[in-house]
C-alpha cells in the first residue's frame, strides 16, 4: 500500500458511508431530496417556470382564480397570476432569508458560546443569563415587537428574526465547548504549552462544526417558517412579492372555494420545513466521526 | 436422553453495515451441561460479548442477522421463541450480569424499587412478599444491612456494592444459568477478588451453571473449570482449565498466555502476538489466525480447521486431534 | 543529584475532599517509578499536579530543582517541553478531526523554531520509532486500532524530546497481546531516549516489569515506597499486601471442590 492510495481508500469509504446513511434511512433520503429540489428551484426557478413575469405582479384579470389546469398546474390567483410560477420563484426569497437568519444567528451565538464555555467564571454567568432572558421570551413574539417598531417589510423581518435567533447557538456551543475543554486530547495539548487561542482554533472549533451544521440545517426550515409567519400576519414581505407567507395571507380570504390559492404556498412551506428538518437529522448521523468508524 | 442446558450449534451471526457484512460469529458450536462453570476468553472483537447476548437474543436485529445455526436453551430454540417464552428465558432461565455496574442501575430509583421491578416482572405479587424476597436476595449476595440498603439510591453505593445488587437482580427469578459478561472489569482489583469469590460461592450454593466472559485469563482461571478461547468470531480451543493453562495447544492460546505479565515471574517479559486483530468485514481466508501465526502452513490459508477433539477441542491444522 | 521531578508535602483538595494528602515523592533522573493504587487513591491527581493541570493547595512541586508550584504559564516552557504525558484511553487522547501527521506535528509547532520540512522529517522518524510506517501519516484516529492509537500518543509525547514521560495507565485500555507489545516498546524507548518514567497504574504485574521503584498510594496518602523488588517481595504495609494478594495470576487458581 502506498502513501497515496490510503487517503483515496479512506475517501471511498467515506463516500460509501454517506450513501449508506442516506439510503439506509428513508427519512434522511426524503430530506435530502426535498432540500435538493428546493435548492434547484431556487437556483433555476426563473428558467423553469412557465410565466416568470407573474412573480413580479403582472395582471391578467381575464384569468383570475382559475382552478389547476394544464396551463396553470397550481391554478391562478386573484390577479390572474400563475401560482406555480409565484410559488417556485418564492423559493429564492425563502432561501436567502433562511441563510441570512441562520448565518447572523450563528455569527452572534458561536463566539458568545465559545467565550462562555471556555472562560467560565463571570463572563459565562453574564452571557448565559442574558441568553436565558432571550430564551424565556418566545422568539416570534419578540421578533414581532421589533418588526412593529421598524415597520413591516421582509428585510425588517429578517433583521428582527436574526436578532432573536442566536440564543440557541450560545446554548449549543457553550455545552459543546464545556465538554471539549476537559477532553483528554485538549488536556494533552495544554500540557504541550498550547494557549487558549491555539486550542480554540485547532480543537474546539473544528469539533463544534458538525453540531453547528446540523443545527443550522434544521434552523433553515424554522427560519423560513418564521418569515412566512410574519408575512402571514402582514409584517413580512408584502404582495405582490412572491413570498409564501404573504401569499397564504391573501389567499385566506378566498378559502375554501378557491382552495388551491392557499394550498400550494402552504404545501411548499410544509415541504421545505420538513425537508430541512429531516436533512438535519441525516446530517447528524453522518457528521459524528465515531459513527464513521470502519 | 438428557438435554444439554445450553446447546449452540454452528451458530453464525452477521452485522450489516455500510462497509458490507461483518461475520461476527462464524460457526460457534458449544455445549454447556448443567452444573458446569465455563469461561469464555478472548480479546476485543472476538465475538464473546455478542455470543453472550445472542444466548438471550439481545442483539438488535437488524443490524444483526442470524445466518445459520441454532442456540437451544434446555432444548428450546431461542430464536424461534415467542415473546412470552423469551421473557421467561431472560431472568428465569438465564440471569445476566453486565460489565459496568454504574450504568445498569437507574440512578433515579431506589434499590428496593429496582429489585421490585424485576420480581414483579417475574410474577411475584404482594408488598411483603416482594420485600422479603428482596432482603433474601441482598443477603444471598452478602450485602450487609440489606434493610437499610433497600432505601438507597445507586450513587450512594460503591462499585462493588452495585455489582452485588446487579447479581441479586440476575438471581431474582431463580435462573438456572448465570451469564456474566466481564463482571469485574470496571472494578478495583481488591473488589474484583470479592465479587469472583461471591460468584463461585453462589454457583456452588445454588447449583447454578456459570458462563463467565472475560478478557482476563486470571479472572477465568479463578472462577471456571472449563475454558473456551475465541478469536475473530470462532472458537479456537475449548479445554478443562487446568489442561488449558498447563498445555495450551492452539498457537493463539499460547500467544495469549505468553502475553500476560506474571507477577510471580518478573524476569519473564510478556511476548505478545505480532500483528493485530483482523477486520471481520474482510477476514483472512482459511484459519482466521493464520496471518499472525508463526506455525502457519499452506493449508491454513485455504481451509478453516474444524474444532476437533473430545474433552480438549482445538481448531488448528497443526494440532493432531 | 537533584531529582528531575519532586513533590514535597503536597496537598490538593477539591472542596472538603483531599485528593492528595501530604505526598512527598521524587523521580530521579533516568529511573522508572511506579505509582500504584486503586481508584480514588489520588495517583492520577499526582500526575495532574505534575503537569500543572491541577493546582496544589499547599506544598511544593519542583522541576529539576526549580519551584513550579505557582509559576505563571509563560514560566512553564521548560516543563511543557521536558515533561510529556500519555493518557490511559488512547481513543480519547487523539482529536478525532486531526490526522496522525497533524496530531504529531502539534507539539513541534508549539515549540516553534522548526521549519515545515524539519517537522515532517521528525514526525516520520518518531512514527518509525514506535513501529508505525509512513502510511499511517494520513490516517485518522477512527481508522486505527487501540494499540496503534496508543503508539501515536507515545510518538507525540516523544516529539519535543522530553526527559520525562508521565504514563497514566497506558496499557490498561488495550488487549493483552497488544499490551505486551506496548510494554516492550516502552522498555526500548526508555533506553534509547534516556527517559525517566512515572508510571501510574493499578496493574502490579506491569509495574513490576517496567519500574525499578514503586510507591503505593491509598486515599490520597503515600503508604510506602522503595525498590520494586523489596516492596513486592516484602511489603511493609498491610494494604500493599492486600493489593498483591488480589492479583490473579494467569493460572487455574480455583480450589478444587467436590
Amino acid at each position: 500500500m502506498s502513501g497515496i492510495a490510503l487517503p483515496r481508500a479512506a475517501a471511498l469509504r467515506r463516500i460509501r458511508f454517506v450513501i449508506w446513511t442516506f439510503t439506509g434511512s428513508a427519512s434522511a433520503l426524503l430530506g435530502l431530496a426535498l432540500v435538493a429540489s428546493f435548492l434547484i428551484l431556487a437556483a433555476f426557478g426563473g428558467w423553469l417556470v412557465p410565466y416568470p413575469d407573474d412573480a413580479t405582479g403582472a395582471i391578467h384579470l381575464a384569468q383570475r382564480l382559475q382552478p389547476p389546469s394544464a396551463a396553470h398546474w397550481f391554478g391562478t390567483d386573484e390577479m390572474g397570476d400563475d401560482i406555480l410560477s409565484r410559488v417556485v420563484l418564492g423559493t429564492r426569497t425563502s432561501l436567502w432569508v433562511g441563510l441570512v437568519i441562520t448565518l447572523v444567528a450563528s455569527l452572534i451565538g458561536v463566539p458568545l458560546g465559545i467565550v462562555a464555555g471556555l472562560l467560565g467564571g463571570w463572563p459565562r454567568a453574564v452571557i448565559m443569563r442574558v441568553t436565558d432572558v432571550f430564551l424565556a421570551v418566545p422568539a416570534l413574539v419578540l421578533a414581532l415587537a421589533i418588526v412593529a417598531a421598524l415597520g413591516p417589510g421582509v428585510m425588517h423581518a429578517v433583521i428582527a428574526l436574526s436578532v432573536v435567533w442566536w440564543p440557541g447557538y450560545v446554548r449549543l456551543i457553550e455545552a459543546k465547548a464545556l465538554t471539549l475543554r476537559s477532553e483528554p486530547y485538549v488536556e494533552v495539548t495544554r500540557t504541550m504549552g498550547a494557549g487558549p487561542v491555539w486550542i480554540l482554533w485547532r480543537h474546539i472549533l473544528p469539533n463544534c462544526l458538525s453540531p453547528l451544521i446540523v443545527k443550522a440545517s434544521m434552523d433553515m426550515g424554522l427560519a423560513i417558517l418564521a418569515v412566512a409567519s410574519l408575512g402571514f400576519i402582514g409584517l413580512g414581505a408584502k404582495p405582490p412579492a412572491p413570498e409564501w407567507g404573504a401569499m397564504v395571507s391573501v389567499a385566506r380570504s378566498y378559502m375554501p372555494d378557491w382552495w388551491w390559492y392557499s394550498f400550494f404556498p402552504g404545501l411548499f412551506i410544509f415541504l421545505t420545513v420538513l425537508g430541512f428538518s429531516l436533512f438535519g437529522d441525516g446530517l447528524r448521523d453522518l457528521l459524528d466521526p465515531r459513527s464513521a468508524r470502519g | 436422553m438428557s438435554v444439554a442446558l445450553l446447546h449452540i450449534r454452528d451458530f453464525r451471526l452477521a452485522f450489516h453495515g455500510y462497509d458490507g457484512v461483518a461475520q461476527v460469529l462464524n460457526g460457534i458450536t458449544l455445549t454447556v451441561e448443567a452444573g458446569e462453570a465455563v469461561g469464555i476468553v478472548g480479546e476485543t472483537g472476538c465475538g464473546k460479548s455478542v455470543l453472550a447476548r445472542s444466548i438471550l437474543r439481545l442483539n438488535p436485529m437488524p443490524p444483526a442477522r442470524v445466518v445459520s445455526g441454532t442456540i437451544r436453551f434446555d432444548g428450546a430454540d431461542v430464536f424461534a421463541m415467542e415473546a412470552r417464552a423469551l421473557r421467561a428465558l431472560r431472568g428465569a432461565g438465564v440471569g445476566m450480569v453486565f460489565q459496568d455496574p454504574a450504568t445498569y442501575l437507574n440512578p433515579v430509583f431506589t434499590i428496593a424499587s429496582q429489585l421490585a421491578d424485576v420480581l414483579k416482572a417475574h410474577g411475584l405479587r404482594g408488598r411483603t412478599a416482594i420485600r422479603a424476597r428482596s432482603l433474601e436476595l441482598l443477603d444471598a449476595v452478602r450485602l450487609p444491612n440489606p434493610a437499610e440498603l433497600l432505601a438507597r439510591y445507586p450513587h450512594q453505593l460503591s462499585g462493588g456494592q452495585r455489582q452485588r445488587v446487579l447479581i441479586a437482580q440476575a438471581l431474582a427469578a431463580n435462573p438456572r444459568l448465570l451469564l456474566a459478561d466481564e463482571p469485574t472489569t470496571a472494578l478495583d482489583v481488591t473488589v474484583q477478588g470479592q465479587i469472583l469469590a461471591l460468584i463461585r460461592d453462589l454457583v456452588a450454593r445454588l447449583g447454578l451453571t456459570l458462563v463467565l466472559i472475560s478478557h482476563d485469563l486470571g479472572v477465568i482461571g479463578a472462577t471456571c473449570r472449563r475454558i473456551v478461547v475465541m478469536y475473530a468470531g470462532a472458537i479456537v480451543e475449548d479445554a478443562p482449565a487446568e489442561a488449558l493453562f498447563a498445555a495450551p495447544r492452539h498457537p493463539y492460546t499460547r500467544g495469549l498466555l505468553a502475553s500476560v505479565p506474571d507477577l510471580d515471574h518478573p524476569d519473564r517479559l510478556p511476548v505478545g502476538i505480532p500483528g493485530s486483530i483482523p477486520s471481520l468485514r474482510d477476514p483472512p481466508t482459511g484459519c482466521r489466525f493464520h496471518p499472525r501465526c508463526a506455525l502457519a502452513m499452506p493449508v491454513c490459508a485455504v481451509t478453516a480447521p474444524p474444532l476437533r477433539g473430545e474433552i480438549h477441542r482445538t481448531a488448528c491444522h497443526g494440532v493432531a486431534a | 543529584m537533584t531529582p528531575i521531578l519532586e513533590l514535597q508535602d503536597v496537598v490538593c483538595s477539591f472542596g472538603a475532599h483531599r485528593a492528595v494528602d501530604g505526598v512527598t515523592l521524587a523521580l530521579q533522573q533516568g529511573e522508572a517509578l511506579g505509582l500504584v493504587g486503586e481508584s480514588g487513591s489520588g495517583k492520577t491527581t499526582v500526575l495532574r499536579l505534575l503537569l500543572r493541570l491541577a493546582r496544589a493547595s499547599s506544598g511544593t512541586i519542583r522541576l529539576d530543582g526549580t519551584d513550579i508550584t505557582h509559576a505563571p504559564a509563560p514560566a512553564l516552557r521548560d516543563l511543557r517541553r521536558r515533561v510529556q504525558v500519555v493518557f490511559q484511553n488512547p481513543h480519547a487522547a487523539l482529536d478525532p478531526r486531526c490526522s496522525v501527521a497533524a496530531a504529531m506535528a502539534e507539539p513541534l509547532q508549539l515549540m516553534g523554531g522548526l521549519s515545515r520540512t524539519a517537522i515532517r522529517a521528525r514526525v516520520a522518524d518518531l512514527l518509525d520509532d514506535v513501529g508505525l510506517g509512513p502510511d499511517f501519516l494520513h490516517r485518522y484516529p477512527h481508522e486505527l486500532s487501540g494499540g496503534q492509537k496508543q503508539r501515536v500518543c507515545i510518538a507525540r509525547a516523544l516529539a519535543p524530546a522530553p526527559d520525562v514521560l508521565l504514563l497514566d495507565e497506558p496499557t490498561s485500555a488495550l488487549d493483552v497481546s497488544v499490551q505486551a507489545q506496548m510494554i516492550d516498546l516502552l522498555i526500548r524507548l526508555r533506553a534509547r531516549h534516556r527517559l525517566s518514567y512515572l508510571f501510574v497504574s493499578h496493574n502490579l504485574a506491569v509495574v513490576r516489569l517496567l519500574c525499578e521503584r514503586v510507591a503505593v498510594m491509598r486515599a490520597g496518602r503515600l503508604l510506602e515506597q522503595g525498590p520494586a523488588s523489596d516492596v513486592f517481595a516484602a511489603p511493609t504495609h498491610d494494604y500493599t499486601r492486600t493489593l498483591l494478594a488480589a492479583v490473579l495470576p494467569p493460572r487455574f487458581t480455583q480450589e478444587i471442590r467436590t
